[in-house]
């Protein structure tokens, strides 16, 4: 028993290290990467986006996508059925988060750029998503 | 393609379909991700003026079509200090590209390079409606 919680452990760990490298290697993605000029996500933008995946990691909230933005940042997308919900940083340091259900915006809300308010939204996407 | 001293057509009928490409990554479902939807100053290719897959000339033969109509473009968003946004589409072409045209904001007659950059929420609003309007009539090829 205690082998498989030490699996599942590490196993969680991975999942969480994957989302971190994924993040880190948006950053190298190089400017114009969408062939429509979108710069590639800035450190800060990455930073805050490592926050997020591992308060998501804590309440075990999955995301479906984590992507560059074409606004030049990182998006982290969550999909259930047909609810919808992303929170985008930017690269210069504003973060914005948006629900919406079948196609219809519910709501855009501003996201201040600390661990806690970060936590928050992401809370309320969650309890959203997860409704 | 070419433009070949052809003159701007400002004339968009409102059902003409619009086209970018895209890569595997930008697709969510049916639509075109929101993230992925650039704002403002959208460079689309218009239907009168050829063909789809032109967006793919000549560097991205892999990548995938999404399309979406003129009407499908929100004709103004309203930020929450209250002052309004107009979205038009705009024929500009390129020499080596006749089709391309523009998603163009404006404040009154004043278009956004002249202009403070729109609020983020009104961008990210504009963003999230059109996305839902894309379609995908190309996949991207493996």
């Amino acid at each position: 028993m205690k082998t498989l919680e030490a699996s599942e452990e590490t196993s969680e760990l991975s999942l969480l290290r994957r989302r971190v490298k994924e993040i880190e290697r948006l950053v190298d993605l190089l400017p114009d990467w969408n062939s429509y000029g979108a710069d590639p996500p800035s450190a800060t933008a990455a930073e805050a986006a490592i926050s997020a995946v591992r308060h998501l990691d804590d309440m075990e909230l999955v995301p479906d996508r984590i992507v560059p933005s074409a606004e030049g940042g990182i998006g982290i997308a969550f999909r259930n059925g047909l609810k919808y919900a992303d929170i985008e940083f930017f690269n210069n340091g504003e973060i914005l988060a948006l629900t919406a259900n079948n196609g219809e915006r519910i709501e855009i809300w501003p996201v201040g750029q600390g661990s806690e308010e970060i936590k928050h939204s992401l809370s309320k996407i969650r309890d959203y998503i997860n409704s | 393609m070419y433009r070949r001293d052809r003159p701007i057509d400002p004339d968009f009928q409102p059902t003409e379909f619009l086209y970018v490409r895209c890569r595997a990554e930008d697709i969510e479902g049916e639509h075109l991700s929101p993230l992925s939807v650039k704002f403002p100053d959208w460079s689309v290719n218009r239907e009168k003026c050829g063909q789809p897959q032109d967006v793919l000339i000549s560097r991205w033969p892999t990548w995938g079509i999404a399309a979406f109509q003129v009407r499908d473009v929100p004709p103004s968003l309203t930020s929450v200090g209250n002052v309004t946004y107009n979205f038009r589409v705009e024929h500009v072409p390129d020499e080596d590209n006749y089709a391309h045209s523009e998603i163009r904001t404006y404040r009154g007659p004043i278009h956004h390079q002249d202009l403070n950059s729109p609020p983020k929420l009104v961008k990210k609003d504009f963003r999230y409606a059109l996305s839902q309007k894309t379609s995908i009539v190309r996949q991207c090829q493996s």
